[in-house]
């Protein structure tokens, strides 16, 4: 099998295309896997990662609106399982309710998980780990809800944790080729700072003529909602404290995020480490 | 008295050279001249440039240029102006104005037919309606609040400002140029004349005709052939508060206007008819023809001159002397340009002695410093310079003179000219500091001064001469200093850190504190945002002193980097806004009269108004005090500096002190300037502003400095300035003191602390500048400008203020070349008055003649090259600034010690070495030329040996920079090492300081403006001596060579993505799950190893957990979806990942046990076990324990239920299950007992017959597989277990 482990060099994705993909977001029937898979099949030409991660942030979106945690909510989903099992097929009964419910299957399983066990840590084990349930059908039901999901439950917070960290890596070594010194999040931690970006820069650099002192790695498609966001809690911050830096986008971005009065004044957007060929290096001699 | 000196002078009954004696302190007998004596000579300096201006006020005012530039007067003059206007206020009929000159005047000019005077005298009637008593209280500090008030509205529209021009206009100086405000006001609402005006007029007019003053003179005019003129203008005049929309007036409809209501305007004199004269023909211009206007003019003219004699006769009754001043400034161009204007003539100058008397008693009182502003006194010569004369008024001043009367010496345009060039020329070394290159150009080059004094056109033009040629040789600015910055103050690890803060809330708190700083920066601009967001900002900090501590030192070190021009400057105006700015807006009055805040400073003021927390401004208080004193005591090496880099740093330096000593005066100020309304909206500006310079009333004022006469600032100012003065460094204090006092509010500058304070610097100022010429003329400018402020004290704070000590004998600050020509300009922003109104007369005199302004093209070079390289040079640059920012401030403190003391040991070592030798080479050169042509003239020998000398000090410089640049990167290095220690310091740092270096170095080296000097810095005596040593270099080690870096095809083939492992995986098991088959299961579960590796750099135990737990779902629900599929091969796969995982794995005790089958690419368990032993045995044993009891759930429920439901073969699945389940027995990743506990755990559990019989069957088959390696004990077990639950009678309830 070959696997692609690169999200390759990106290009800012076009808010006509984007627009298309949260329309066609907008249809799917549930959160599942499948439908997921569906949308990718339709837009093959993107790179998996960058439409994954362009699916994850609407489902991430759509329950913030259509989720809430509460006892009685689970209660309810409890009240619907039982209600379900007690038919003959038994099949997929929380894809289904999830369906209905309008939610991803992983957090129906939480939610019902939830309302099973009140015991919030006992539940928190077995949804990361369905083999310790007890109860078969429970067992096998929650494990099927959390299979079929890509976005919530243990995995999907592994594989976004380990996404993330991943990207970091590789630009840190990235970093290292280029004979750039820096200091990471750990070490301006130790060193008292209030505010780390992923890599501050201990000597500048320039990219395309634009110095940089900080590089911010984002391993996700940043799209308007998230960019404001993390413009307002980190970047503007690293600029504020350490002036211009960098952001890379590895899954891509919306091109309309390079109108923004921020980016090229205040930091630069990329979706991958710059080339070496447009990175420019303090040289003390040249001067 | 000082009149009486004056006329005394004039007339030859007073001998000059004793009146400059006195001037000069020195003694003259009192029998010789008691008027002296009895004369006070601050007294007499006040009232000398009152006569001055006076005399040359109908030339200046005919320029409306300066009128509009020329706003101010001394003090001196301010007091006089205030005298005289207390004195015909009081008693303006009084016989006894004959003993006051100035009253004379006034009374003069009452009696005199010019039409100005008229309109002054008519003012001054005015003021009589109001009680004596409260003009009479006025003081000469409330006259210098008029202007200063009339100066913030002299931007808003006439209409607005007339009535207090009319007010203010009382409490002015006739003779000073602030005095022209009214009129051009007046001029401008001539034309502006309206239907609406007129009926308002005839109303009021009716109204108050009987309560006209001066019946008599009105009834005389009233039969003027002009009536209607009158009643316009009182119409116009009336009309500047009940304006109605304008109308174009027909000319017949003023037929009805009453002449009477020209007394509407408390304007009862009679001259006053003549301005309405004056009127006339602009407002018949529009609509009649040329030759009818023409006509009318004559009749105008017939009309003036009658008037003029008539009331030469009428006041020949009350004054002995008669005095013209004519003028005509409110008029239109067209009609200006029917008058001719004289052209000065040096040859019909008359009374020259006269003159130069005047002239050396003005050039004896601004040597002796009587006058506090030298820079006014220059602009009001060149303001008589560019104005001009109408013929007859000059002819009249001529004839007038011609008959022995004095009082017109300085009226006729070509003595005023001749008396304001000489003066000029004597002045012409204050005239060279303080012009600017552009600006000694064109005085150079103006008619009158080629005319009058070609040797003082010469001089200028030589010293614009000089200065182009400087400039010329000069090296380029680096682009550095021009260009912005981001505007970040970089997070210092040393002052900002945690640490720095008394706990963590605090820190949390400034971290939001720093965020909504910069967030009300960025929103400053718009409406309200400051306000909100600095007050937001202060009290973010919860009112923690340590967070106000923190947040003043951030605005002060933001402050300070973005204000200053080439520091990240706002202030830096680019070529681009320049030149925007002169094309598309007009030229202003002049901004630099009053202290300011530039745009960039704005938002800082605006901050620390709206910031109202007594602590916040306390503590930024404290930090400006505390880099005032630092930069105040900053350290200039006099010995080994060029003057160039001492001239360099003192302006640095400087400005950064303006800055801080403005903001701590605003800061000072603020409690008594800003009202709590004023922060609640957005007019702080002008609040503030009025505030400071508003005069309290009498009682308030008197209240205010009882409470205030003991609060002291918080600098010992004082005690500064005199360690300054005896420390010879006053070039440095002085200014920004007087910065610091421009601040202040009205009633500081009175308290007592402050009246000393004056007094000391005036005391300074007159006799103790020991000072190059330049500095002293820089430190007068703003001295001057201090003393011409609004808030100021009148008069001198004169008397002794004693204690000074002499500053020391050796090399000071104040005894060094600081401030050259460009700096000037720099650091007194008032001086670019100057070259504004000379460029605007220029501009003015180049229209006229169709010229077009030049405007000098930006050069861009074409060289492609050369652009790619400049370029990268710049952004060199600006990372280089960037890096050094980032840096610790101690860091770059080091770093600045290290780069000087570095330079100094490369100069030493290179003298000693490279250059040495190069001396060496020329001195023998030098030598067998002297040889070769003894006799021959000293003057080219010299000149051809210094030749040489240039030419082997440029032969050297290569070798000798290679040499420095060696030397200068081993010996920052390893400075920097120790001075830093551990962390040890970055690379870069080290090349950045080597490389400051070399560039300083180079610098000196040639080429330079004499490269002989390099070598030689004597050559005549060089030429005899020709004798030195010789020493041998060092060299320091190699570069580091860069570190080797995998291949990116090798570090993915190592390092593969975990998360996408994860992803693939979890598909896989869906689509088995779904009745799927995933193809590439082999490579994908080889990649599951490699990313669960511990060479793999991306893996985390929450990764390899995951990919461990789905490996172990992949391989059970494979088991139940293809049963039949599943091989060794696969079961090697999934070996390989789980070996990765669980490489420790604990094993039974027996050893006489074979070892169990492996994988075959996977390596031995015993050599990984060892190796992860080596690395931390218990941690990773623990780890490993903690993935094999996913193992221990195989046979969950869950699993059941799976295995139950497969579609396919049921007894096919079970056997399976059980080969797996000995496989992974075998491999140790499954115990004997976790087995057991497994099985005992399903079955507690209800199941159907047939998965228990699955179940039975699969534990038989595990139980006979393994068997042969096991004790016996499990496999009974498993055995019985079959049996006895194989055949459980259970049906499920449902």
């Amino acid at each position: 099998m070959k696997m692609d482990f690169h999200a390759g060099q990106t290009k800012p994705m076009k808010i006509e295309e984007y627009n298309a993909i949260v329309e066609d977001f907008t249809k799917l029937s549930s959160f599942t896997r499948k439908m997921e898979n569906e949308l990718k099949r339709k837009y093959c030409h993107i790179q998996p990662h960058t439409l994954g991660s362009i699916i994850s942030l609407l489902i991430q979106r759509s329950m913030k609106q259509n989720y809430r945690k509460s006892p009685a909510i689970s209660s309810k989903y409890q009240e619907l399982y039982e209600v379900a099992m007690r038919d003959d097929t038994k099949e997929n009964v929380i894809l289904k309710l999830s369906e209905s419910q309008g939610i991803s299957p992983a957090l129906f399983a939480r939610s019902l998980l939830q309302g099973v066990f009140s015991d919030s840590t006992i539940s928190k084990k077995y949804i990361k780990d369905t083999t310790l349930i007890d109860n078969k059908d429970l067992a096998y039901q929650v494990f099927m809800g959390i299979m079929n999901d890509n976005q919530y439950g243990p995995y999907a917070d592994v594989t976004k944790q380990s996404i993330g960290l991943e990207y970091e890596l590789r630009l840190e070594r990235e970093l290292r080729l280029m004979n750039i010194t820096f200091s990471d999040e750990n070490v301006l931690r130790s060193r008292g700072y209030d505010k780390t970006p992923d890599f501050k820069l201990d000597v500048p650099i320039a990219v395309d003529g634009f110095v940089i002192n900080w590089v911010e790695s984002k391993a996700l498609f940043g799209d308007e909602e998230n960019h404001s966001g993390y413009l307002k809690e980190q970047l503007l911050c690293y600029w504020n404290r350490f002036g211009p830096g960098l952001v890379i986008y590895w899954f891509g971005y919306l091109e309309t995020l390079e109108s923004t009065p921020e980016v090229n004044k205040m930091f630069i957007l990329r979706t991958s480490f710059p080339d070496k060929s447009s990175i420019t290096q303090y040289k003390p001699d040249i001067l | 008295m000082p009149e009486t000196i004056i006329e005394s002078v004039l007339r030859g009954n007073l001998d000059v050279g004793l009146l400059v004696k006195w001037l000069n302190d020195e003694s003259i007998e009192e029998t010789e001249d008691c008027v002296l004596n009895c004369c006070d000579k601050n007294e007499f300096v006040s009232y000398f440039l009152a006569y001055l201006r006076n005399q040359t006020d109908s030339i200046t005012q005919t320029n409306s240029t300066a009128a509009q530039l020329l706003q101010h007067s001394t003090p001196e003059q301010l007091f006089s102006s205030q005298r005289k206007h207390h004195r015909s206020i009081s008693d303006p009929t009084s016989e006894d104005r004959s003993k006051d000159s100035l009253s004379v005047k006034s009374e003069k000019h009452s009696s005199h037919e010019s039409p100005n005077r008229d309109r002054k005298r008519g003012k001054k009637v005015k003021t009589k309606l109001f009680p004596e008593d409260r003009n009479l209280s006025i003081s000469s500090d409330e006259s210098k609040l008029c202007i200063g008030v009339e100066r913030l509205v002299l931007s808003s529209t006439p209409l607005k400002n007339g009535p207090n021009h009319m007010e203010n206009s009382n409490l002015l100086s006739p003779v000073t140029p602030r005095c022209d405000t009214p009129r051009i006001n007046y001029k401008s609402r001539s034309h502006e004349k309206c239907l609406g005006d007129f009926m308002i007029n005839i109303k009021s007019a009716k109204k108050k005709k009987p309560k006209e003053p001066e019946p008599k003179i009105e009834l005389d005019l009233s039969s003027s052939e002009f009536p209607e003129i009158g009643a316009r203008k009182a119409s116009s005049l009336r009309s500047e508060k009940r304006r109605i929309k304008p109308t174009n007036i027909d000319k017949n409809s003023q037929k009805s206007c009453s002449f009477n209501s020209f007394t509407e305007f408390q304007r009862p004199s009679p001259m006053a008819l003549e301005d309405n004269a004056l009127f006339q023909p602009q407002k018949l211009q529009p609509k009649e023809a040329s030759s009818t206007f023409d006509a009318e003019r004559n009749i105008l003219k017939q009309e003036r001159h009658k008037l003029m004699e008539k009331f030469n006769i009428l006041n020949t009754n009350s004054t002995s002397t008669q005095r013209i001043t004519p003028q005509i400034k409110v008029t239109q161009k067209e009609f200006e340009k029917s008058k001719t204007i004289t052209m000065t003539d040096v040859s019909n100058v008359l009374f020259k002695e006269k003159i130069d008397e005047i002239v050396l008693i003005y050039e004896v009182i601004m040597k002796n410093n009587l006058i506090l502003s030298i820079n006014k006194e220059i602009y009001f010569l060149i303001t008589i310079l560019i104005s001009k004369q109408y013929d007859e008024e000059c002819t009249y001043a001529e004839s007038k003179l011609r008959d022995n009367d004095f009082e017109y010496l300085l009226q006729s345009v070509h003595n005023a000219t001749y008396f304001a060039v000489k003066s000029l020329w004597l002045n012409r070394f204050v005239l060279e500091v303080i012009l600017d290159k552009n600006s000694l150009k064109t005085l150079g080059e103006n008619k009158n001064v080629r005319n009058f004094y070609p040797d003082l056109a010469k001089f200028l033009l030589n010293c614009y001469g000089l200065r182009c040629e400087a400039e010329a040789n000069q090296e380029r600015p680096r682009t550095q200093d021009a260009r912005p910055s981001n505007g970040v103050i970089c997070f210092n690890s040393e002052t900002d850190n945690a640490d720095n803060f008394p706990s963590a809330l605090s820190f949390q708190n400034f971290k939001k504190q720093r965020d909504m700083f910069y967030e009300a920066l960025r929103w400053y601009g718009q409406e309200g945002a400051v306000r909100a967001r600095a007050r937001g900002c202060v009290a973010g900090g919860g009112g923690a002193p340590d967070n106000c501590k923190h947040l003043a030192a951030l605005l002060l070190r933001h402050m300070l980097a973005s204000c200053l021009p080439g520091g990240d400057g706002l202030s830096q105006e680019s070529k681009l806004s320049k030149l925007q700015r002169r094309l598309t807006c007009p030229n202003a009055p002049d901004p630099h009269r009053l202290p300011h805040f530039t745009p960039a400073e704005m938002f800082y003021k605006e901050f620390i108004a709206h910031a109202d927390g007594d602590s916040f401004r306390a503590h930024l208080r404290d930090a400006l005090a505390t880099e005032l004193r630092a930069l105040d005591a900053a350290h200039f090496s006099l010995d080994d500096n060029p003057n160039n880099e001492i001239s360099k740093e003192f302006l640095k330096i400087s400005k950064k002190l303006f800055l801080l000593a403005k903001f701590l005066g605003y800061v000072t100020s603020l409690p008594y300037t800003q009202s709590p309304e004023a922060t609640k909206s957005n007019m702080i500006v002008k609040e503030t502003k009025d505030y400071r310079y508003s005069v309290p009333k009498e009682k308030v004022l008197e209240n205010d400095l009882y409470l205030r006469n003991y609060s002291q600032p918080s600098l010992d100012l004082k005690g500064m300035l005199t360690r300054s003065y005896e420390s010879g460094r006053l070039a440095l204090t002085l200014p920004w003191v007087v910065h610091f006092l421009s601040m202040l509010d009205y009633a500081s500058l009175r308290t007592r602390y402050y009246q000393e304070l004056l007094k000391l610097i005036e005391e300074i100022n007159k006799n103790k500048l020991n000072m190059k010429k330049n500095t002293a003329v820089y430190v007068r400018s703003l001295l001057g400008w201090l003393s011409e402020l609004p808030q100021y004290p009148g008069g001198r704070c004169g008397g002794p203020a004693g204690g000074l000590r002499a500053p020391p004998a050796g090399p000071t600050l104040d005894s060094c070349d600081l401030v050259d020509h460009s700096s000037i300009q720099e650091l007194c922003p008032a001086l670019r008055s100057l070259g504004a109104l000379l460029a605007t007369c220029r501009a003015e005199y180049e229209q006229r003649d169709n010229s077009f302004r030049h405007i000098t093209p930006v050069s861009l070079s074409l060289n492609h090259e050369e652009r790619l390289r400049n370029k990268e040079k710049e952004l060199q640059l600006r990372l280089e600034e960037e890096f050094l920012k980032s840096q610790p401030s101690s860091t770059r403190r080091v770093l600045e010690l290290v780069i000087e003391r570095v330079t100094s040991a490369c100069v030493r070592e290179l003298s000693a070495t490279v250059l040495l030798q190069a001396r060496e080479r020329a001195r023998d050169d030098a030598r067998a030329l002297l040889g070769a042509s003894q006799g021959d003239d000293e003057t080219r020998l010299v000149q051809a040996v210094r030749a040489q000398y240039a030419e082997q000090a440029r032969r050297a410089r290569p070798a000798a920079l290679q040499c420095a640049r060696r030397t200068a990167a081993a010996r920052c290095r390893a400075a920097l090492a120790a001075l830093l220690g551990a962390p040890a310091p970055p690379a870069p740092l080290a090349a950045l300081a080597a490389a400051r270096v070399a560039r300083r170095l180079a610098q000196c080296l040639p080429p330079g403006p004499d490269p002989a000097n390099i070598l030689c810095k004597d050559i005549k005596a060089e030429m005899k001596l020709l004798t030195a040593p010789s020493e041998a270099a060092g060299s320091p080690g190699p570069r580091p060579a860069a570190a080797a870096a995998m291949t990116a095809a090798d570090f993915d083939a190592v390092n593969v993505s975990p998360s996408t492992c994860i992803i693939t995986l979890k598909e896989a098991v869906c689509q088995l799950l779904d009745g799927g088959s995933p193809g590439g299961l082999g490579g994908l579960l080889s990649a599951c190893a490699l990313a669960c590796s511990p060479r793999n750099v991306f893996c985390r135990p929450p990764t390899q957990r995951a990919i461990l737990q789905l490996s172990v779902d992949l391989c059970v629900i494979y088991v139940s979806r293809k049963p039949n599929e599943l091989t060794d091969e696969f079961l090697n796969a999934l070996h390989g990942v789980w070996d990765t995982c669980c490489p420790d794995r604990p094993r039974p005790p027996p050893p006489d046990l074979a070892p169990p089958p492996r994988a075959p690419d996977s390596p031995p368990d015993e050599d990984r076990a060892g190796a992860a032993g080596g690395a931390g045995p218990g941690g990773a044993a623990d780890e490993c324990r903690g993935l094999l009891e996913l193992f221990d759930h195989i046979l969950c429920p869950r699993n059941i239920v799976i295995l139950s439901a497969s579609p396919g073969a049921k007894p096919d699945v079970w056997g399976r299950l059980a080969a797996v389940l000995v496989y992974l027995l075998r491999n140790y990743f499954l115990s004997e007992d976790s087995l057991t506990e497994q099985c005992l755990a399903v079955y507690r559990q209800d199941w159907p017959q047939s998965t228990l019989k699955s179940l039975s069957s699969c534990m038989k088959s595990v139980s006979s597989s393994w068997c042969q390696s096991s004790t016996g004990k499990f496999t009974l077990f498993l055995e019985f277990l079959a049996e006895y639950c194989g055949d459980m009678d259970y049906e499920p309830a449902d």
